[in-house]
């Protein structure tokens, strides 16, 4: 089993198959200069299916009313959620010739056609704060989701409470 | 202004006591929360105030405010306004730090017997602004009333219908109204003017171009009867404006533009009351109380009781803020299993 401390939550305890530590990847060490990166990708099962989950996770938000930070913030979310989705389909085309090396094992079972879904955890935001920022960071990310054919829903924003509720996190550290 | 209203049995609200008004007032609640009843309690009291004693005005302040109550609340007689189960209503408004007050029973139909007035008479206009808009039926509303003596169109139509018919002035209008008609006019990219020869309004773009009034959107007519008030000097810096559901035919952003020019007109001194189940305005409002560190008492109707709070402290928990949320978590749930 593995688990993952990122801003001050606890992330898991995955199945070593299932989780894919982005940061840590020898992939994106190789290429990590001005490419920002999610934390990490987990396949969940969904009504029986396999479905990928990428998160990134903070521990803080701005506010929405201070436009010029609130932006930036959303900015850097868009990119490594993006950049995530495309490392993992470039890896999955075999672009990178060390990718399977470390590869889990039910990454390589997976076809690729399973849902995707982008997910910002928000530690300790409160949950009427979380609409807007669900809502920017969709705007943000709505022409990946289309070009990657991605469905309408598979951007969330959610905090610690509804990520134990989801079994991501088990404690907030 | 308005500084307090404290109403006992009146139609759907038992008893309320709201102190502590500021310039900008926001009554919440859904549909048949009583928001509307509660703005034209407060517009017949003040209209009342306004009437008495101008000009050669006659009739004494009972007389008008029985007048004033039974068309604007169009009942058969003025005692259905006590709620059920009551024998007798009252309302008291803080006006200047004065007050005004009055009660009456179940059985009356037109004299008031209990009414005291220490406010001082106000040479300022107040004007009601219903969801609906007035302008292309205006003629209907007068003659329904004037002539025809009918009811269907309420006081705060008709007086709105009327206040609509005073032409523009000529020479300088206050000074700090000129800031919000610019904005009112960009917002309306024209302005509407009233065709003496068609005896109807015309709305002109800033093309010179002219169009029926029947023809343009609902919302830019709703802009324009406050430019016009505006524009005429009906309305003054001591007026109190209660606007029902400002959001009805709006667009969330001229909404948005509605409300900001609607702070604008606060910060001269005019009092609003607004009655909305909108979340825009609320969010915006709530907005503007913190930009400004302006105080914006919420009346908000939870469970069949009236609760008070203060945007200036935060949005105030409420079934439509409580929408919005729900619809959130409906979306992770959906998305998330």
């Amino acid at each position: 089993m593995i688990t993952i401390e990122e801003s001050g939550m606890n992330f898991g305890p995955f199945s070593v198959a299932d989780c894919l530590e982005l940061e840590k990847c020898q992939t994106y060490n190789l290429i990590k200069t001005g490419v920002k990166m999610a934390e990490f990708a987990v396949i969940k099962q969904q009504g029986g299916l396999p479905v990928i989950w990428i998160v990134e996770a903070k521990s803080s938000a701005p506010q929405p009313g201070n436009l010029q930070h609130f932006s930036l913030y959303i900015d850097e979310i868009r990119q490594k959620l993006t950049n995530a989705l495309q490392l993992l389909f470039a890896g999955k085309l075999n672009r990178h010739p060390d990718w399977n090396a470390n590869l889990p094992a039910n990454f390589r079972g997976l076809t690729f056609q399973e849902d995707f879904k982008l997910i910002l955890v928000i530690r300790g935001h409160l949950e009427e704060w979380l609409p807007p920022v669900q809502d920017e960071l969709k705007l943000a990310l709505l022409a990946t989701v289309k070009t990657m054919g991605l469905k309408p829903n598979a951007v969330v924003v959610i905090n610690d409470q509804e990520a134990t509720k989801q079994r991501l996190i088990t404690q907030v550290a | 202004m308005i500084n307090a209203l404290q109403l006992e049995n009146f139609g759907p609200t038992h008893s309320l006591q709201w102190t502590g008004l500021s310039h900008i007032n926001l009554i919440i609640g859904g549909n048949g929360a009583g928001k509307t009843f509660l703005l034209k309690s407060m517009y017949s009291a003040i209209r009342t105030l306004e009437i008495y004693r101008r000009g050669q005005e006659q009739r004494n302040a009972a007389e008008i405010l029985a007048d004033k109550l039974y068309w604007t609340f169009q009942q058969d007689k003025i005692g259905d306004l006590v709620s059920k189960g009551a024998s007798t209503l009252s309302c008291k408004l803080t006006v200047d730090q004065r007050d005004f007050s009055y009660s009456f029973g179940k059985e009356t139909t037109k004299s008031i017997g209990t009414i005291e007035n220490h406010v001082a008479p106000r040479s300022a206009n107040s004007v009601f602004l219903p969801p609906k808009e007035v302008l292309s039926l205006q003629h209907i509303i007068v003659k329904s009333r004037e002539q025809d003596q009918a009811f269907g169109f309420d006081d705060t139509y008709y007086d709105l219908a009327k206040a609509l018919s005073y032409p523009p002035l000529q020479g300088k209008n206050y000074k700090e109204f000129a800031a919000s008609r610019t904005k009112l006019e960009d917002i309306l990219d024209g302005k509407i003017e009233f065709d003496a020869a068609s005896q109807s309004w015309k709305f002109k773009n800033k093309r010179n171009q002219k169009f029926q009034i029947g023809a343009t959107a609902e919302g830019i007519k709703k802009i324009a009867i406050l430019d016009t008030l505006l524009g005429n000097r009906h309305l003054s810096p001591d007026s109190v404006v209660f606007i029902d559901e400002p959001e009805s035919a709006l667009h969330p952003i001229a909404i948005e533009q509605l409300l900001e020019i609607i702070s604008l007109l606060a910060a001269t001194g005019i009092q609003f009351f607004i009655a909305s189940h909108s979340y825009f305005v609320i969010k915006k409002l709530y907005l503007i109380a913190q930009q400004k560190q302006l105080s914006v008492p919420v009346l908000s109707s939870v469970e069949d009781s009236w609760q008070q709070a203060d945007l200036l402290d935060g949005m105030p928990e409420n079934p439509i803020i409580r929408a919005s949320i729900d619809l959130y978590r409906k979306e992770v749930e959906l998305s998330l299993g």
